[in-house]
């Protein structure tokens, strides 16, 4: 058996694998908080509410509606979005012109609310979710054993990232972005309708914890907690990588899930704290996070 | 006014831009105190005035990004105060920032593009125009909008409004730092706005970029328009005009 560092070598990989999985649900989480911010300046503490939100909804549309995997893939986090864009329109924006706190205590206390609602409605155990039958084998080879859709995971949240990074940098409708991010007034004073694309950006980033919820409801199991277990970490994420930058964000997520992993094969007993021990470090040696604009 | 002036501004036809006893608040402070001017179509009007009497103020009240006013702004015979920002330029007004505005994360072309177009009304420039017109622009179109020197920057500023078929544009102080050659090609940049038709409300401190190319000036102070006059008229007014700008 091939040895690393004393480990056997598909010890190793078998970590550096769910390193990699948990660092697709940190990427994914990241980045749409790093969206919403960067226009909005409001830190988002309902993202875990609408990544929970995400798997339950996909639950619902296989309980209820007999739908499948990929359906509900396709659905759940289109569902998400709109309600994303029904809390901006309604309740969100009349937040804007007030000091940033006021959206940061409305969006915990939306998260509050809607973990509360499903625990009340269907309790705190977790409600199984499997994975589409297609994607239930193993490969298993000499230096690495994946489930199938594990490794689907991985590859779907590398495509969505780069696309989302792509739909920013190389689209239109993403330097529309970029600029308001800039500056919304004067993006606004140009002829673009910047309320609209406040919404359509919070929509977007709930769209995306929307889709990290339905991938994940496979993995880990349905239920009203998921998403406030995941949020703690997701802004230690977003504290490494620094706010700004979207990039930083979706590197961050999966630096951060590999540590995670392979801190469980060499000091286990360290795995559940790295990521908050680093970031206690770059907070005292770059405050404004590994990728962000030092000011 | 003597009656040169007059019938040249009417000759223009009704005025393109009308404002009557326009106030604005800075929250609950006051910085403007009842502003009238207008702007005839195709004229060039500068609106003189020394530090912070509130010229940008007036622009940013025109345009609506300062929200809190009162009295009356006509464009093209409609009222434009109630109306949301962003459906203000899409009445056909450009506004080109003191700062420039040009973003940081969006490379030169993208600069270009961003602002939508309002009219399809044979003013509006194309990309190919445009390169045309400024070719560091074409050379230089995938390096970020803030690497370009001062100069470039402004005239990429006035270039983006240009693309989008306004027909007036509010300019702040277009020439503001910048070395004299370059305040001569501003200078032939306004010009040939004016020769294609369009109006432009010109800010300016550089009173004598001002006298050059303007039909039409207003002198503000603390916040109130307290002289108007043609460019037929400027010379008679050299020593008033001095004394008003602190010259
Ligand atoms: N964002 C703001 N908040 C509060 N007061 C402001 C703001 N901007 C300008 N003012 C005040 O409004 C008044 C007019 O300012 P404004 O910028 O319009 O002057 P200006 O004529 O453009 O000056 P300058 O020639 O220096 O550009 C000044 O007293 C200024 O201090
Ligand atoms: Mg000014």
């Amino acid at each position: 058996m091939t040895m690393i560092f004393g480990v056997p070598l598909v010890v190793l990989t078998g970590q550096v694998m769910i390193g990699l999985i948990n660092g697709s649900f940190y990427a994914l989480l990241s980045l749409g908080l790093a969206v919403i911010f960067g226009l909005l300046r409001v830190v988002n503490f309902a993202h875990g509410a609408f990544y929970m939100l995400g798997a339950f909804v996909a639950w619902m549309l296989g309980q209820y509606l007999g739908l499948g995997y990929w359906g509900s893939l396709l659905i759940a986090p289109i569902i998400v979005g709109l309600a994303g864009a029904l809390v901006e329109r309604t309740m969100l924006r009349r937040l804007y012109d007030l000091d940033h706190l006021y959206g940061l205590l409305f969006t915990f206390g939306l998260a509050l609310l809607l973990e509360g609602v499903f625990q009340h409605l269907y309790g705190v155990s977790g409600k199984p979710f499997s994975a589409p039958v297609e994607m239930r084998g193993v490969v298993r080879t000499d230096f690495v054993t994946v489930p199938v859709y594990r490794g689907w995971v991985v590859v779907a949240s590398l495509l969505i990232c780069f696309g989302t990074w792509a739909l920013i940098e190389k689209t239109k409708i993403g330097s529309y972005l970029r600029a308001a991010t800039e500056d919304s007034i004067l993006v606004q004073a140009f002829g673009v309708n910047v309320p609209l694309l406040l919404t359509l950006t919070y929509a977007f980033g709930c769209g995306l914890a929307g889709i990290a919820g339905v991938l994940a409801a496979p993995i880990f199991q349905v239920s009203p907690t998921m998403g406030s277990n995941m949020i703690i970490i997701i802004f230690a994420v977003v504290v490494v990588g620094g706010m700004g930058s979207i990039l930083g964000a979706i590197a961050t997520g999966y630096l951060l899930g590999l540590v995670e992993g392979l801190t469980k094969v060499f000091y286990p007993e360290a795995a559940n704290i790295a990521i908050f021990v680093i970031m206690a470090i770059v907070l005292l040696l770059r405050p404004a996070g590994l990728f962000g604009k030092e000011n | 006014m003597n009656d040169t002036c007059v019938t040249t501004r009417e000759a223009r036809g009704s005025q393109q831009l009308k404002v009557r006893g326009l106030e604005a608040w800075y929250r609950e402070s006051q910085a403007l105190y009842g502003v009238d001017l207008d702007v005839y179509p195709g004229e060039t009007v500068s609106l003189l005035g020394r530090n912070g009497v509130g010229k940008t103020t007036t622009l940013r009240s025109l345009m609506g990004i300062v929200r809190k006013r009162t009295g009356t702004v006509e464009f093209d015979q409609q009222s434009i105060l109630r109306l949301p920002l962003h459906r203000v330029a899409r009445t056909g007004i450009g506004f080109v920032p003191e700062e420039r505005g040009i973003f940081a994360s969006l490379n030169v072309e993208e600069n270009l593009m961003l602002p939508p177009l309002v009219a399809r009304n044979g003013k509006e420039m194309s990309l190919d125009e445009i390169y045309t017109l400024f070719p560091n622009l074409l050379e230089r179109r995938y390096s970020p909008g803030t690497k370009l020197s001062g100069g470039e920057q402004q005239m990429l500023a006035i270039a983006r409004i240009l693309r989008t078929g306004v027909s007036l544009i509010l300019l702040d102080e277009p020439t503001e730092g910048l070395a004299p050659v370059i305040v001569n090609r501003i200078g032939e940049m306004l010009r040939a706005l004016k020769a294609h038709g369009l109006s432009v409300l010109l800010v300016e401190q550089n009173f004598r970029f001002a006298a050059r190319i303007a039909d039409h000036f207003y002198v503000m102070d603390q916040g109130e328009i307290i002289d108007s006059f043609a460019v037929a008229e400027l010379p008679g007014r050299r020593e008033a005009l001095n004394k008003a700008l602190g010259v």
